[in-house]
């Protein structure tokens, strides 16, 4: 473990132990320090960490050549277990998945050793097979027979045995199919899963989840905050869905955003210097709604609540220009046309 | 006063290659104790050092692959300066089963344990068959004499209300309320319940949500007619030790071993969390089903005894880096400190070395780790054995030979005492005696990777 060159010991400023604290599961941990930029992922760290926050890259080395590729594995699909958000990437070629010496493990008694495999063809299509498990398997609800292979559509939610949801994310595929499963979802009030198979199961990943609203800076060009469906926690840890590493204002847990039907309620988890909505201090672990151009200050920065104008898909990087399906053009208020600007 | 060593070996033969890690732990002053039964030398700070160890300290830049990651756990093998003080109840079957010769055993066993305890100790004993008994609630052992009455008067009744039983005894743990003691439940019984609630998973959860407050579980079966996979089951969900004791005579003497190592723990409540780095995904943990907050895995821990070693294995899915050094995981181990007596956490990183050249990996390898390995295979070999006699799709003498194979990796891993377990189970086979009983306690040592 403590394998590190020397040369590479001797640029390090701060001792293990430093590095820690600014890492610590302690939310009074909250330092005061600049900023480095991680050259691999550029996640901004604190200067007294020592690795990455997010990739973990020994921060004061240098990248000795970089990654062949660019993008890593961008066009292939992904299989996303719902409960604890791990995403498998399924490559060409077929994909074990079971409880034991297969590619994809999944922990539940329920499951078989070798329970079913996907198949990912040269043309892109998915393939789903039951390996004539125990306790069988469903795609949106329907049990699958088995060793008879079926076809996978983008968003196919997949339960193995008595498992949680494992939902199928095709490249490419993701904006039409979220904005559709939005639009099923205004108008359905609760998706029984076992009646209706769905075209897009509305169990989207974290990453292409829908956002709902933004926290746009108020001054300054810190970056936009999604809020997606659910549950949002921000805090300069990396551990949170949004991370503020740069502000050392802002607690390792600062704030989390939850979103149902109704709104958004903000919940400061306990923030060493608090949060504020229409600069007022709000109450620590005590939900409150935000309504549109609310403004929050978390840490040293402003932002402006806003509502999202109409779903927009996030894919992985950049904001992608929405898709305007028909039905949800009906759908979209013509309220929030007007708010937004 | 007997000698208070831990039965089952002295951990001084499969440490060689074994390295900590300078300064996690180091050997404090010495010190005076106040238990004037214990022998003193010297006080560690803490109770336990921790290591976080990368099964190879390379990784092939811009590649995928799947990695090992072993967080080895050592309590500090030194004479404590004192024993955190227990809180036990014993929760005995009393139904028409038990009559004769197991109750007389089970009253010598309390008396055992009476005997074993100090004023410092908190004892509560309760007993079940249709209706539950508290027959003497959770008191310091001051009066031995009066204690051992209360134990005489057991008698046997008519069915079996496990469920009942265990939750009021869980529920004397409960009412003591003093910090720092090990509080534990000994349940001891020979059959199937038959009353109350008798499903597996509401057992089971009811179990889990003692242990989330703090009350650990051993489960103790006697004779031919418990269901193992029940028992096995209430320890395992626990974290708290399994016996299988196959003669009446026999329980005086586990009754005394599990008191004896309830006194040697020196860490209550441990648990990992491992928190992964960006492009590093678990793949499992062996052994047991952690708990996965999206980058954050935890994982619950048996407590620990003085001397003893916990190794938690998982595997990680190492997704494509470039040539650099990365810490791919931190880990941090949390528990409650016999030594300094409060809650402390250790943390050590996994460093990876990301880079080209293919000829540096084979290097990096790690043999403790590829040992963990090797004994956590044969826990999941053993469990497939095992299922496969049940389902009867195995023949006996497969069964024999597959036994025989998983023993010899275990000897060779330095696993002595499941070695034997094997042993006594395929003599056991041979005679046409049952094994299963055994044989599961066996997986589920293997499974909590503790050794001493």
């Amino acid at each position: 473990m403590n394998s590190l060159p020397e040369d590479e010991r001797t640029v390090i400023i701060n001792t293990t132990s430093t590095a820690t604290i600014a890492t610590a599961d302690d939310t009074d941990a909250t330092q005061i320090g600049g900023s480095v930029v991680c050259a691999v992922c550029q996640a901004p760290n604190s200067t007294l960490d020592r690795y990455c926050v997010d990739c973990g890259f020994l921060l004061s080395s240098s990248v000795i050549e970089p990654m062949p590729e660019e993008e890593k594995g961008e066009a292939n699909p992904y299989l996303v277990e719902q409960a604890t958000g791990r995403r498998f990437e399924l490559q060409r070629g077929v994909i074990s998945i079971g409880r034991e010496r297969c590619d994809i493990l999944l922990m539940d008694k329920t499951i078989s050793r070798r329970h079913c495999q996907i198949t990912i063809q040269e043309d892109g299509a998915v393939l789903f097979e039951d390996l004539n498990s125990t306790n069988g398997s469903t795609v949106d609800g329907v049990r699958i027979a088995p060793e008879q292979p079926v076809t996978l559509h983008h968003g196919a939610s997949i339960r193995l045995g008595s498992s949680g949801v494992l939902t199928l994310e095709l490249p490419g595929q993701s904006s039409e199919a979220t904005i559709q499963s939005v639009a099923m979802e205004k108008t359905e009030v609760a998706e029984s899963e076992a009646e209706t198979p769905m075209e897009g199961a509305p169990e989207a990943s974290e990453e292409e989840q829908i956002v709902v609203a933004w926290l746009r800076p108020t001054v300054g060009n810190a970056p936009d905050v999604k809020i997606t469906e659910g549950t949002v926690t921000i805090g300069r840890r990396a551990s949170n869905k949004v991370v503020l590493a740069t502000d050392p204002f802002v607690s390792g847990r600062h704030i989390e955003l939850k979103t149902d039907n109704i709104g958004t309620t903000i919940t400061d988890v306990g923030s060493t210097n608090g949060t504020l909505v229409n600069e007022n201090k709000i109450e620590p672990n005590t939900p409150q709604l935000l309504l549109d151009g609310d403004t929050v200050t978390i840490g040293q920065t402003t932002y402006r609540y806003e509502t999202a104008e109409i779903p927009i898909n996030m894919g992985d990087e950049a904001e992608v220009e929405p898709k305007q399906a028909e039905s949800t053009e009906e759908e979209s208020d013509s309220k929030n046309e007007s708010e937004i600007e | 006063m007997e000698d208070r060593t831990q039965q089952v070996g002295d951990g001084g033969g499969n440490e060689v290659t074994r390295q900590m890690l300078p300064g996690s732990a180091t050997v404090g002053v010495t010190q005076m104790s106040g238990d004037p039964m214990r022998t003193v030398q010297g006080v560690a700070t803490r109770a336990l050092e921790m290591e976080c160890i990368p099964g190879n300290r390379y990784g092939l830049a811009g590649e995928r692959s799947n990695l090992h990651l072993l967080m080895l756990i050592k309590s500090v093998n030194l004479a404590l300066g004192r024993r955190m003080p227990l809180n036990v109840c014993l929760v005995i079957d009393r139904s028409g089963s038990m009559e004769g010769e197991p109750l007389d055993y089970v009253k010598r066993a309390c008396g055992y344990v009476v005997d074993l305890m100090e004023p410092t100790d908190v004892l509560s004993i309760v007993t079940f068959e249709e209706q539950v008994d508290v027959v003497m609630p959770a008191r310091r052992v001051v009066n031995k004499t009066l204690i051992k009455e209360h134990i005489q008067r057991i008698q046997p009744g008519n069915t079996t209300n496990l469920y009942d039983g265990l939750v009021t005894g869980c529920a004397q743990v409960a009412s003591v309320h003093a910090e720092g003691m090990v509080n534990r439940v000994l349940l001891l019984t020979d059959g199937e319940p038959t009353s109350g609630i008798r499903d597996f998973a509401s057992i089971v959860n009811q179990v889990a949500e003692q242990k989330s407050r703090g009350i650990t579980i051993t489960a103790l079966g006697f004779g031919s007619e418990y269901n193992e996979e029940l028992v096995a089951g209430i320890a395992r969900r626990s974290g708290g030790n399994y016996y299988y004791i196959q003669r009446p005579d026999l329980i005086p003497e586990v009754f005394r071993r599990e008191l004896e190592t309830l006194m040697t723990i020196t860490a209550k409540n441990p648990r990992i969390t491992l928190q992964l780095a960006k492009w590093i995904q678990l793949r499992q943990v062996y052994g047991t089903m952690p708990a996965i907050q999206g980058r954050n895995i935890e994982v619950g821990l048996p407590d620990i005894e003085r001397g003893s070693i916990i190794s938690t294995l998982v595997e990680l899915e190492v997704d494509r880096h470039p040539a650099a050094a990365f810490r791919i995981a931190r880990a941090q181990l949390t528990y409650d400190d016999a030594v300094s007596n409060r809650t402390e956490r250790i943390e050590a990183d996994a460093i990876l070395d990301f880079t080209s050249d293919r000829s540096r990996i084979a290097d990096g390898e790690n043999a403790v780790v590829q040992r963990e390995l090797e004994v956590a295979l044969a826990s999941r070999n053993l469990e497939k054995t095992l299922m496969g006699m049940r389902t009867q799709q195995i023949a006996s003498p497969t069964v024999l030979s597959e036994m025989q194979r998983t023993r010899t990796v275990l000897l060779n891993q330095g696993k002595t005492q499941e070695a034997a377990d094997l042993q006594a189970a395929m003599d056991s086979i041979r005679q046409g005696g049952e094994i299963e009983k055994t044989l599961i306690g066996t997986i589920y040592n293997l499974d909590r990777g503790k050794s001493s």
